[in-house]
């Protein structure tokens, strides 16, 4: 009697336990790539990057739109398993993960986009693009914090989400918040 | 850092219009009955999707048609080439966007054809050429229905979908709406107004006899 019960509490510690690691997934997924690959190779969506050291670069970016992608890095994704490192080269190239791109693209109805540049390896939910491309649409004035957020998580896998705390909700839908969740962050710390 | 706020430059690819002239097609179907678009047509489409944080809300065909400038019951009759906007010292300051003609057999209000634009994901103005190539001969041949904005501004005459719920059409699959990151058939927002419709052809006679 006293094996068989302690073989139950283990039993139920064990649920508990798979349970509490299994939770960040158990909710309906906002995690993988989608994008399709156009006939030049380039194309918006969303990819994996390459590992946990995460290269983000701010080109020409103007000040708000800079500022926020030191801060997002820190706040949101340096507390996952991610380790961002931020520059500001004058040009874009293939040792970089992300560049940031800001503009006045004109009325698109689009805040901002992230498109794969880089060449790309292994099949879809778990593509990876070597140089993605994060533009924002200065047309719309996007609150830069959320527009950061928004797109390099889609540069590092995110969909877009339902949940109202996490900034991977579209605006389209309602979203306003400038920060992952722990959803989020489950996801980015499950793959990297 | 010498940019142009607002600055709209206008690129036409020399050589496309050329390649497009050639591809252009006229409207076809006159009635309400689906004619399905093959995949090709869906997937040239497809690679379009933007998966962006897009401005306009997420709603429903009524309010969206009731929103919209212009809704349309159109065929798109030919890319009339790309358009290079933004600007700046980074290759990514330029984004590109596909510029194509459409064509009404109805809309409200009444219009003739009208030039829509889309983005591209093309990174550099030879890949865009490339792409409208592509796209160009992979026109639907069967009309589509679409809930326009004008763009305004410096742009004003020069239209795109509200967002990427504003372009549907009937594929050998059902009702799709090519640049939405989802199947919006399973969204309460949409999916039971289809199936009461049957059709995005039986859903364009039904927006448009109501306007």
């Amino acid at each position: 009697m006293i094996n068989s019960g302690g073989t139950m509490k283990r039993s139920l510690l064990l649920f508990v336990l798979l349970a509490i690691l299994a939770a960040p997934f158990a909710v309906a997924s906002n995690f993988g790539s989608t994008g399709t690959t156009g006939i030049t190779g380039t194309t918006n969506g969303v990819w994996l990057t390459g590992n946990s050291s995460f290269y983000v670069a701010r080109v020409s970016l103007t000040s708000a739109y800079s500022s926020a992608v030191s801060n997002v890095m820190t706040n949101q994704y340096n507390p996952t398993d991610l380790t961002a490192y931020v520059s500001s080269p004058t040009y874009c190239d293939a040792s970089l993960d992300v560049c940031v791109f800001d503009s006045n693209y004109g009325n698109t109805g689009i805040n901002g986009w992230n498109s794969c540049y880089g060449p790309t390896s292994g099949s879809h939910p778990n593509r990876r693009c070597v140089t993605q491309w994060v533009r924002i649409n200065t047309y719309h004035s996007p609150p830069a914090n959320r527009i950061v957020c928004h797109e390099v998580g889609h540069s590092v896998g995110l969909r877009h989400s339902s949940e109202s705390v996490s900034c991977l909700k579209t605006t389209a839908d309602g979203g306003t918040s400038s920060t992952l969740s722990s959803h989020d962050r489950g996801h980015i710390n499950g793959t990297y | 850092m010498g940019r142009t706020e607002g600055s709209v430059k206008t690129v036409i690819t020399a050589g496309l219009a050329l390649i497009l002239t050639a591809c252009g097609q006229g409207p076809s179907a006159s009635d309400n009955a689906p004619v399905p678009s093959d995949h090709s047509v869906v997937e040239a489409l497809t690679a379009l999707r933007v998966s962006g944080d897009e401005v306009e809300p997420y709603v429903g065909f009524a309010e969206m048609g009731e929103s919209a400038d212009v809704v349309a019951w159109a065929s798109m009759t030919s890319v009339a080439g790309v358009r290079a906007v933004g600007g700046g010292p980074a290759e990514g300051d330029t984004a590109y966007l596909l510029q194509v003609v459409v064509t009404p057999e109805r809309a409200n209000p009444q219009s003739g054809p009208l030039t829509m634009e889309l983005m591209m994901p093309s990174a550099t103005a030879k890949d865009a050429a490339v792409e409208a190539d592509r796209i160009s001969q992979r026109l639907p041949s069967e009309p589509l229905l679409l809930f326009l904005r004008d763009k305004g501004g410096g742009e004003t005459g020069l239209y795109r979908p509200v967002n990427s719920r504003g372009l549907w059409l009937d594929s050998p699959d059902g009702p799709q709406a090519p640049l939405a990151d989802e199947d919006l058939t399973k969204d309460p927002r949409y999916g039971p107004r289809l199936k009461q419709s049957g059709s995005v052809a039986g859903l364009a006679a039904e927006v448009l006899e109501s306007d």
